[in-house]
């Protein structure tokens, strides 16, 4: 059931975006979503796919894994662009659907938005696909460093954060484990009426939730009575080592976001 | 119910990279009516077994035969729904399954999906509450609000409303206290005792099924290491060891004594007053000779 979820899944390799520093691919990751959000003319998406589909083939990541994690957003991708082709009233009329009438511009849109979505999280993926979660964590956790003066509690955010992702396969276990309980009791997940899915649902979320706030709560107790006391003075057993290549990296990244801010005018 | 199990094979997560085969071409019979216990060590494939009984896994090969019907790997989702009624499953902790308001929502969730009136059904519930050795004045507490031994019970007996032919129960017992855990045993004996029902206890620990069991299977590496009356198979102490299963406490004592003082014990899992007894009847037995 929860086999296709990549987002936030780690791929082990050893290509040149596994070897790049954490602090390194997350700036390279926040100027291409800048871009991407900047991009809206065709010559800039053409660039971005340029730039995306190069990263990826850097990335050593099979393209069938990616296109299968893709599939639960198609949906999201679909939906998106529907709703843009049919309530967007711009350009001629091409077609017309019932009450509906579809404009050039309304596809255009739709399209524009759908690229924006996949891109979106094609890089993002490939971030937490190339990054161990820890070295993630640490990574952020050392650039929101700055911030600390402004009261941002930079060590608790990436402790909330490892936490939370050292808990998806335990939830999703959990999860596994609830619905055949449930099943055994007769609930009906995919068939049956929308009614009975319902209450099936039901009979997952709720039991799952509250061992989740259990789990929370024991494992906030175990870190107490062990003195747990944040991030104070503590040094790392692996640091972050950020190398030439990887302001190199940045550079190629920053230089292609500026050239592309022109080029698609 | 009788469960024929012929060369089933079970892989999780076939076809890819994780492929782990779980079941190698079991083939074994659980006669109807009996208590049987499922022995093995972690991952030795005895969940995987009996989670094929009530269709949550369709083999990879090979074929179940539960009464009057087979499931194989072609077999739709649509006609196992029907084996699921006739089958409770209780699995660890059940008491995490636990979601509704009160605890009689929760009992009756499993006859209701299965078809029964909401009142036909909610008549039994004070019988089966009491059965399973809770207050009657519990049905309209939220489940969350008892106690873990409590919840346990009130789960078990979400499984026995929807009165299974054949029950099975993985690891019952785990993580009580010893006098909750003999309450659960005797819970079951006493409902085996009068719906002659088949019940399969998954265990790791021999102790609890010592006493209820009539057969029992011990697995191993995903297949069928020793199977036969559950005396016959506690009383091959060597090769269970050699297995890599712990001996029950008791029985390890009673065979202790039986090699020192020569005394036949008539069963191995005799209560520590009988086992004094006998010892105490073999011994006027030699005086006298």
């Amino acid at each position: 059931m929860f086999k296709h979820i990549i987002i936030g899944q780690y791929l082990p390799g050893n290509s040149f975006l596994h070897r790049m520093d954490a602090r390194a691919k997350l700036i390279a990751v926040l100027l291409m979503i800048m871009v991407i959000f900047l991009a809206d003319t065709w010559r800039g998406y053409g660039a971005v796919t340029v730039g995306t589909v190069g990263v990826w083939m850097i990335s050593g990541v099979p393209l069938r894994y990616i296109l299968k994690g893709m599939y639960p957003i198609l949906i999201l991708i679909v939906g998106t662009f529907l709703l843009h082709a049919f309530l967007t009233q711009e350009g001629e009329v091409i077609a017309t659907v019932g009450a509906f009438s579809v404009y050039s511009g309304g596809i255009e849109q739709g399209l524009f938005i759908g690229l924006r979505l996949f891109f979106l999280v094609l890089v993002t993926s490939l971030l937490t696909l190339t990054t161990s979660p820890i070295d993630l964590t640490d990574g952020l956790e050392q650039m929101l460093q700055p911030l600390k003066r402004f009261g941002v509690p930079a060590h608790e955010v990436a402790l909330m954060m490892s936490i939370a992702i050292r808990f998806i396969p335990t939830l999703f276990q959990e999860a596994e484990k609830i619905i055949k309980a449930q099943t055994a009791r007769g609930a009906k997940f995919n068939s049956g009426s929308m009614k009975q899915r319902t209450q099936a649902m039901i009979s997952l979320l709720v039991p799952l939730f509250i061992r989740a706030f259990k789990r929370a709560e024991d494992l906030a107790l175990a870190m107490e009575a062990r003195g747990y006391n944040g991030g104070e003075k503590r040094t790392k057993l692996r640091a972050l080592t950020w190398r030439r290549k990887d302001t190199i990296a940045c550079l190629i990244v920053a230089v292609s976001a500026v050239l592309l801010f022109f080029f698609q005018r | 119910m009788r469960i024929v199990f012929e060369k089933t094979s079970y892989t999780y997560m076939e076809n890819t990279p994780l492929e782990k085969r779980a079941l190698h071409e079991v083939s074994t019979t659980f006669p109807s009516g009996e208590i049987i216990a499922v022995i093995g060590r972690t991952g030795s494939g005895k969940s995987t077994l009996v989670q094929h009984i009530n269709g949550l896994l369709r083999p990879s090969q090979g074929k179940v035969t539960i009464g009057e019907r087979t499931v194989d790997p072609k077999t739709k989702k649509k006609q196992i729904q029907k084996l699921r009624e006739n089958v409770g499953m209780v699995f660890q902790y059940p008491e995490h399954q636990l979601f509704e308001e009160t605890v009689e929502k929760d009992i009756i969730f499993g006859p209701l999906n299965a078809g029964t009136s909401e009142q036909q059904i909610k008549k039994q519930v004070p019988m089966l509450i009491q059965r399973v050795g809770l207050d009657e004045s519990l049905l309209h507490q939220s489940p969350f609000h008892l106690s873990g031994g409590q919840m346990r019970r009130a789960a078990i007996a979400g499984v026995l409303a929807m009165n299974p032919q054949v029950l099975i129960l993985d690891e019952p017992t785990a993580s009580l206290d010893p006098k909750g855990k003999q309450e659960i045993i005797e819970l079951l004996k006493e409902w085996h005792e009068e719906k002659r029902l088949t019940i399969i206890i998954v265990t790791h620990d021999m102790e609890e099924v010592a006493d209820i069991a009539s057969r029992a299977v011990v697995m191993h590496d995903g297949r069928i290491a020793m199977e036969g009356h559950a005396q016959e198979i506690f009383e091959q102490q060597g090769r269970l060891e050699a297995l890599g299963l712990d001996l029950p406490p008791r029985l390890k004592v009673l065979s202790y004594i039986s090699v020192k003082t020569g005394v036949p014990f008539s069963s191995w899992s005799l209560s520590p007053e009988k086992a004094a007894t006998e010892v105490n009847a073999s011994r006027k037995g030699n005086k006298d000779v």
